[in-house]
């Protein structure tokens, strides 16, 4: 068989890539497969995402009929667990907890950890002004949910919700 | 004020630049990936109006990609004052410093990307400018972070510091020895990536390769820094000493291709941009290991030239499109009026 980059020489390098989902099959020589690997990394796709959407695609295949995971949607953005793992990508600061718990592992095998111990960012490093401005947001998308916890009659989250509005606001009157 | 690709930094020999790069979203906008337009000159505008009253802004130059030409956008990539992924953006604007080498994007892969670039080995200068930058910004826009996952990027391959870092190096010697795949190799097992900055084809023109972090979360951001810094020293190591043997054993047959390469760069009239990088390479070559000289040994770096012919500077100077004859000719004409002389 042919080289299918250069067709010229013999392909001895053969490997299978998952990426976004789909299964593909690649023959090449030593030669070419070797200048590959160099010039992958030139382009912005980076080789971690498909690593990430040919795991999450992986364990997908494996699972024995109906995927309840289907069912798992951002409510902020609208991303499908279907979505995500074609793509490999978050839609919105709330993707992390729809769907940072099913990925925990990967991120491991992927950066080795999945804990950051970085740089850390707090709402006190805002500027007052932003701050309070921030608070005031947070009540408002906290009234959303406690809204939404009644509608669907889920009286402990609306608890929740209520109280910690009722501290939140405690606070703006206290700063005020 | 010297731009950092006007000049030589410390280790310069190999090291062209050190690169920090931080990739930030806000709480409040969807990602890019779902993003919409108007949401995306909202969020554009939104951030853009908090920054630009910001003491750290005051000299910065604010750009809107509507108000750009598409060869200034070009030129800017190729001055890597933005991303190929901003270029390829419809919506975008940024912050760039007066001598560039800060440069904040806005609506990249993420919604702020904050860059910062130091000439030659100097990580810890280029991270602090970024630091700073980001502390800034933080301050005045809520960023999407999260205690587990850290600072929260589009790609989870980002997440954690959402820092990556990158040396650009001139490894003439290891390519020639035929090195560069074996180290791309061995440096993946440290969490790091290398890649040929320009190519032609499947090969590399010009012996210019970016070394890059791949890890982000799990590890501090000095870590991160003093590993690859670390890597990097050691490259650099190799490189010398590849020179070092060069010079020995076939100094005739490099000052030969030296001076050949000057020839050609001093007097062709067309000039292909991979002929170019690859001439400049040996002439970058020469000055740094002091086989030429410039008259006074006045510092001078090539790399600017470098960028200085790729075909959105070029055009830009022409003022008007040019086909690609007319951009070798043009090519030719600048490297002419831009060429050290050499002693």
């Amino acid at each position: 068989m042919l080289c299918e980059n250069c067709k010229e020489r013999e392909a001895t390098v053969h490997f299978t890539e998952i990426m976004n989902g789909r299964v593909q099959k690649h023959h090449l020589c030593k030669e070419c497969a070797a200048q590959m690997e160099m010039m992958g990394y030139a382009s912005n796709e980076v080789p971690f995402v498909k690593l990430l959407t040919g795991m999450l695609a992986a364990g997908q295949t494996q699972e024995q009929g109906e995927n309840p995971l289907q069912y798992v949607r951002c409510p902020k953005c609208g991303m499908t667990y279907e979505e995500f793992t074609r793509v490999g990508k978050f839609g919105c600061a709330e993707c992390i907890d729809v769907f940072g718990p099913l990925i925990g592992d990967h991120m491991k095998k992927l950066h080795g950890s999945d804990t950051h111990t970085g740089k850390t960012y707090t709402k006190e490093k805002m500027q007052p002004e932003t701050k309070q401005e921030q608070e005031q947001q947070d009540i408002e998308a906290l009234k959303l949910r406690l809204k939404e916890a009644v509608m669907l009659e889920n009286f402990e989250a609306a608890a929740k919700y209520r109280d910690e509005i009722k501290a939140l606001q405690a606070k703006e009157e206290h700063n005020a | 004020m010297l731009r950092w690709f006007e000049q030589n930094g410390p280790e310069g020999d190999v090291v062209i630049s050190s690169r920090v790069r931080l990739a930030r979203n806000l709480k409040d906008y969807n990602f890019s990936l779902k993003l919409d337009t108007p949401d995306a000159h909202k969020m554009i505008g939104e951030a853009a109006q908090k920054l630009r009253v910001l003491p750290e802004f005051k000299d910065f130059h604010e750009y809107h990609f509507e108000n750009l030409e598409e060869v200034q956008r070009e030129a800017m990539k190729e001055r890597h004052v933005i991303s190929p992924f901003l270029l390829s953006q419809s919506v975008a604007g940024g912050f760039v410093s007066s001598n560039e080498d800060l440069s904040i994007m806005l609506n990249e892969e993420d919604h702020i990307r904050i860059q910062a670039y130091r000439a030659g080995m100097d990580m810890e200068r280029a991270y602090e400018a970024a630091d700073h930058i980001d502390d800034c910004i933080g301050a005045v826009l809520p960023y999407a972070y999260d205690t587990q996952y850290g600072y929260l990027t589009t790609c989870p391959s980002n997440v954690g510091t959402g820092m990556r870092v990158s040396y650009m190096c001139h490894l003439p010697a290891l390519a020639w020895n035929n090195k560069i795949q074996g180290i791309a190799a061995e440096i993946g097992r440290f969490g790091l990536v290398m890649h040929s900055v320009y190519s032609d084809g499947n090969k590399s023109a010009g012996d210019i390769y970016q070394i890059s972090n791949q890890i982000t979360l799990g590890v501090t951001e000095k870590e991160l820094i003093e590993n690859i810094t670390n890597i990097v020293q050691q490259i650099v190591t190799q490189e010398r000493i590849l020179r070092n043997r060069l010079k020995e054993k076939q100094k005739i047959s490099v000052l030969d291709g030296i001076y050949r390469s000057y020839g050609i760069l001093k007097y062709a009239r067309k000039v292909s941009l991979k002929d170019g990088l690859v001439l400049l390479s040996q002439l970058r070559l020469g000055l740094a290991e002091g086989l030429v000289k410039t008259p006074d040994e006045r510092d001078y770096a090539i790399y600017q030239l470098m960028i200085g012919i790729q075909p959105g500077n070029l055009e830009m100077l022409a003022s008007q499109e040019l086909t690609e004859e007319e951009t070798d000719v043009m090519r030719a004409q600048f490297i002419r009026e831009n060429l050290p002389s050499i002693e």
